[in-house]
């Protein structure tokens, strides 16, 4: 089974950019579970647009600064 | 847990089909097995539902993680999303299941034969279900 989601993201160095913020942490501020928040960060869930606007949000950063949708995807799309 | 069902079938098949062999159908007891294999599998998730939140709580005092689990975690969007997902396949077999009871309803089979591929179309449902849930969470979704 290949990888269920060609979304990247930058949770991980966007949780360390900001206090060294835990996933548990992330988990309570977007109203998921931790479980959730490491099936993100490791590719293995593609949150809801909502969602990934409420993690970009926790961050204060764009949604593209969060999720990264790499260009010979889209092509391939 | 999700091993009850499949233990539960092989001691329901093995009984039934061996009295099948050696009678008429006709006079084949089968209505109490299969009750007492409905009531082993509904007992048996209840048993183990309790004996897993009962080890995650030894484990999450032990080791302090995946409190948030058993302290009224809600189950959140994924949880939801994946709950969906098995659900999803596993009315595939339950359909199958319908389908091929009305098929021996119309062939005029016996009830035995109407009840036990109702039965058996529901446990692979959920044994199936379950194993898309269960890869669900750890491959991806």
């Amino acid at each position: 089974m290949g990888k269920p989601t060609h979304v990247t993201n930058s949770i991980r160095q966007l949780r360390f950019a900001n206090g060294e913020m835990t996933q548990a942490d992330l988990a309570k501020r977007v109203g998921v579970t931790r479980q959730t928040i490491i099936a993100i960060e490791q590719g293995r869930y593609s949150p809801s647009l909502e969602m990934a606007f409420q993690i970009a949000r926790v961050f204060g950063v764009p949604l593209d600064d969060v999720f990264q949708y790499p260009e010979s995807e889209e092509k391939q799309a | 847990m999700l091993a009850v069902i499949p233990i539960a079938m092989v001691v329901y098949l093995s009984v039934v089909l061996s009295r099948v062999a050696s009678m008429p159908v006709e006079d084949v007891s089968w209505v109490v097995p299969l009750l007492w294999t409905i009531g082993s599998i509904i007992g048996g998730i209840i048993v183990g539902v309790i004996a897993i939140t009962i080890g995650m709580a030894i484990r999450a005092e032990i080791t302090g993680e995946g409190k948030e689990d058993i302290e009224g975690g809600p189950a959140d969007v994924r949880d939801k999303e994946i709950e969906r997902h098995g659900e999803a396949r596993s009315q595939h077999f339950t359909s199958l299941g319908a389908i091929a009871a009305i098929v021996l309803a119309m062939c005029g089979a016996h009830q035995f034969w109407i009840a036990s591929a109702l039965l058996l179309a529901g446990a692979l449902g959920a044994v199936y279900g379950g194993i898309v849930r269960i890869l669900a969470y750890r491959r991806g979704f």
